[in-house]
């Protein structure tokens, strides 16, 4: 039953081939348009964590009863660039904790900015609000009790000013404002001023991060290319396979961006991994036709009567060449979908993705590939360049 | 015929020739691979995973090396609804409370790894005795409502200790928190929870051994199903499954042995391994079933099937192996560990299925041809018999 249905269709494949590579070019078009949708998303670690574990759900609870938990962070380390001088070598300076309030002050006022703490604000907590103005003062509430154990390293070299933001706040607008709020103070002599904290981690990776697709997509397809041109020898059989990955992943970010899947830290290296295992495809056909090729010129030397050609040997090739790729697609989208069935996941979305593109370079290795391939092979690219080249003498 | 060619029917022929002498080497080989799965560990820091060469990475690091970030644990007290009693706490700032925490305090500041503990409680320290009303006016001072949720249902405790990096030293800080939070006297109606990086990555490092196996076994067990479905025989589906399977426990031994953990990015490594090494089985299985089913003998049949299938699988080998091995150029740590462990993976399967597929099918079918001629021999013996006899 089923080597019927694949005979049937590798026979409208091969009767077809410009009707099919019509209909897929059409959808190509319109995955073009899908996948400039896609835009980068910032992965959710928590999400990915199972909820009804206790240590993450009181975390959660935590977040729930105060509020948000997301903070960004001013870090004051000393810097100093000379020996003796009066540079500040203890973050416990009138200078560091002056200079601290007024970042805190001007953080206060920024958009979706909920409070801010710092040694400042602490110190004036405990000093009936007022900033101390003498080290030894300073120092002296310092050591008052451990409030200040977390805005000033036991060291002295570092102090935190804690920013808590809402849980909505757009990162990507915040870190400018607070960059230009660390340009715009000016700092005492032999300290640096930088933005820290976790959330601002997922910021400057997802920034670090957009780069990569087209960098590992690039490197990747050149050495595919290479190895199947090696492994082909020749132009054209070299370059046919490649159409595999290329329809496969076009379809693939197409089908991402009109589902609003997004990419995100863990699927910026999915194309890569795409071409790689959707050329398998590509190579298992052009492989097996080019050996059936062999097979029906041997054929047609002894029976003469039989004639059999490019039409025939592709649909030999796709009845025989459908059910392992069935098989090996199928596997892999267990494989794939096997790292979402975990507890932890954090590459579900990337096995998700990975399997979108199994599934696409499978089609396309049955569809559009073989279509191009006939349509190549029958045409006789001679002839077409004797008419073109008469056409050119007749005019001149 | 081309050099790889001329190669793969060597192979082939050697295959043919020596093929219970390479199942004997293959076993040893599995046999040296698979010592080093009993070094293989997980490793449950996420951090690691992340790109440590940007320059905020490196700021936090600094921070939590300064403020013992990544080893603070967080005690949640918080109200417990669940308790009607009339002496239930009903606002988490009760001196009840407070004096919990007070005695928390204290007994885990006498603890030489604790570098600090900051809760409401910081604010009695030094003093011997703690009224209500005492507690009751100091914290009214609003840097204690920084501990306070706003519906003052809960209140936070922060331990930071210096733990060091294994899980067993972690796994020992957690229970050591919990012991002291066990004989801790509470009021009733509120309930302690632990949370932070080190209770996390305990958690995590769990997670991640049951998730390992737990996507490995239903990996393996719809692939195998599946193989038997689409290849309809039992033996057909194992001779593609037994090779991959060689090829996953030389990959996780070779992992063992090189001392390269499992991770958050590596732990689906199985499943993924199973999934994607299965095609070259498939291809080379269903080649040699297609050439014997038109009467070639074995020798003739494996040439065509190592020379034509193997060539093929060599290309779209490597092409995974290209795919996964560019990942090694990525900025995230995760992404590159995931890229270069499933490369490894990817070859292991390609050698598998070059080298040990062959041998297994020439195996399965002398054993399936010698079996049916003992069976025909005994039933020919036995018809004999019954010839002889007479009824």
């Amino acid at each position: 039953m089923s080597n019927k249905i694949i005979e049937i269709y590798s026979n409208f494949i091969t009767k077809f081939p410009v009707l099919v590579l019509v209909i897929m070019l059409l959808i190509s078009v319109f995955a073009i348009q899908m996948a400039g949708t896609i835009k980068t998303k910032k992965s959710d670690t928590k999400s990915m964590l199972p909820q009804d574990v206790e240590a993450i759900k009181t975390l959660n609870s935590i977040e729930n009863e105060f509020g948000s938990t997301n903070s960004v962070s001013f870090a004051v380390e000393i810097d100093p660039l000379y020996t003796s001088s009066d540079e500040v070598r203890d973050v416990r300076d009138p200078r560091v904790i002056q200079y601290t309030n007024q970042l805190s002050e001007l953080a206060l006022h920024t958009d979706n900015v909920i409070d801010v703490t710092g040694p400042a604000s602490i110190l004036k907590s405990i000093n009936g609000g007022l900033l101390p103005q003498s080290s030894r003062e300073i120092q002296e509430l310092a050591n008052k009790n451990g409030l200040l154990d977390r805005y000033i390293s036991k060291d002295y070299t570092l102090a935190l000013v804690t920013i808590r933001t809402t849980d909505d706040v757009d990162l990507s607008k915040l870190e400018p404002e607070l960059e230009k709020i660390l340009q715009q103070v000016p700092k005492p002599p032999g300290i640096t001023a930088n933005l820290a904290g976790s959330v601002m981690e997922s910021q400057k990776m997802q920034t670090a991060i957009e780069p990569d697709m087209a960098k590992t997509s690039l490197y990747s397809l050149v050495g595919i290319l290479i190895i199947v041109l090696v492994l082909f020898r020749s132009i054209k059989y070299g370059f046919t396979p490649m159409t595999t990955i290329i329809f496969g992943t076009l379809w693939t970010m197409g089908y991402v961006g009109l589902i609003g899947m997004g990419l995100s830290s863990q699927t910026s290296g999915v194309t890569s991994m795409i071409m790689g295992i959707g050329i398998d495809f590509g190579i298992q056909l052009v492989t097996r036709y080019r050996l059936e090729l062999q097979n029906l010129s041997r054929l047609n030397e002894h029976h003469p009567q039989f004639q059999l050609g490019h039409r025939e040997a592709m649909e030999v090739t796709l009845n025989n060449v459908i059910i392992p790729m069935l098989t090996t697609t199928l596997a892999a989208l267990v494989g794939f979908q096997a790292m979402s069935l975990g507890r932890l996941t954090f590459l579900g979305d990337m096995g998700t993705m990975m399997s979108y593109g199994v599934a696409a370079s499978m089609i396309a290795a049955i569809t559009i590939v073989p279509a191009i391939i006939l349509i190549i092979d029958q045409v006789n690219m001679k002839n077409i360049y004797k008419k073109l080249m008469n056409r050119f003498e007749v005019r001149t | 015929m081309d050099p790889l060619q001329k190669s793969l029917v060597r192979l082939a022929e050697m295959q043919r020739k020596h093929a219970k002498l390479l199942a004997v080497l293959v076993i040893i080989f599995t046999i040296i691979l698979g010592i080093g799965l009993k070094d293989l560990t997980i490793n449950s820091d996420f951090r690691k995973e992340m790109p440590k060469d940007l320059p905020i990475f490196a700021l936090n690091d600094r921070i939590s090396a300064k403020f013992g970030g990544e080893d603070t644990v967080v005690i949640a007290v918080q109200i417990d609804d669940s308790v009607d009693l009339n002496s239930a706490v009903r606002d988490i700032r009760d001196p009840r409370v407070i004096q919990s925490l007070i005695f928390l305090d204290g007994v885990l500041r006498d603890e030489s790894s604790i570098t600090s503990v900051t809760s409401p409680a910081t604010f009695f320290r030094g003093k011997s005795e703690v009224t209500p009303e005492e507690i009751t006016q100091t914290l009214r001072n609003p840097q204690a409502n920084a501990f306070f949720s706003r519906n003052y249902k809960m209140t936070l405790m922060y331990v930071t200790a210096d733990i060091g990096s294994g899980e067993e030293q972690i796994n020992n800080f957690d229970e050591f928190i919990q012991k002291r939070i066990d004989y801790t006297p509470k009021p009733p109606g509120v309930k302690f929870g632990i949370t932070g990086g080190p209770t996390l990555r305990t958690t995590i490092f769990d997670l991640l051994k049951s998730d390992a196996v737990f996507t490995l076994i239903v990996a393996a067990v719809i692939i195998l199903l599946l193989l038997f479905v689409m290849e309809s025989s039992y033996t057909r589906g194992l001779l593609v499954f037994a090779p991959l399977s060689l090829g996953l426990i030389w990959t996780m031994g070779t992992l063992g042995w090189l001392g390269i953990p499992l991770s958050v990015a590596t732990v689906g490594l199985s499943s993924m391994i199973l999934g994607l090494g299965v095609e070259y089985g498939v291809f080379m299985l269903s080649r040699y079933n297609e050439e014997r089913a038109k009467n070639i003998g074995q020798l003739d049949s494996l040439r065509t099937t190592v020379r034509g299938i193997g060539a093929a699988i060599i290309g779209s080998g490597l092409t995974v192996i290209v795919g996964f091995g560019v990942l090694a150029f990525a900025t995230v740590p995760m992404i590159q560990h995931l890229g270069e462990t499933l490369a490894l993976g990817i070859a292991f399967c390609l050698l598998a299925a070059l080298f040990v597929n062959p041998v297994f099918i020439l195996l399965e079918e002398d054993y399936e041809y010698w079996n049916t001629h003992r069976k025909l021999e005994k039933l020919a013996a036995k018809k004999e018999m019954h010839t002889q006899r007479g009824r």
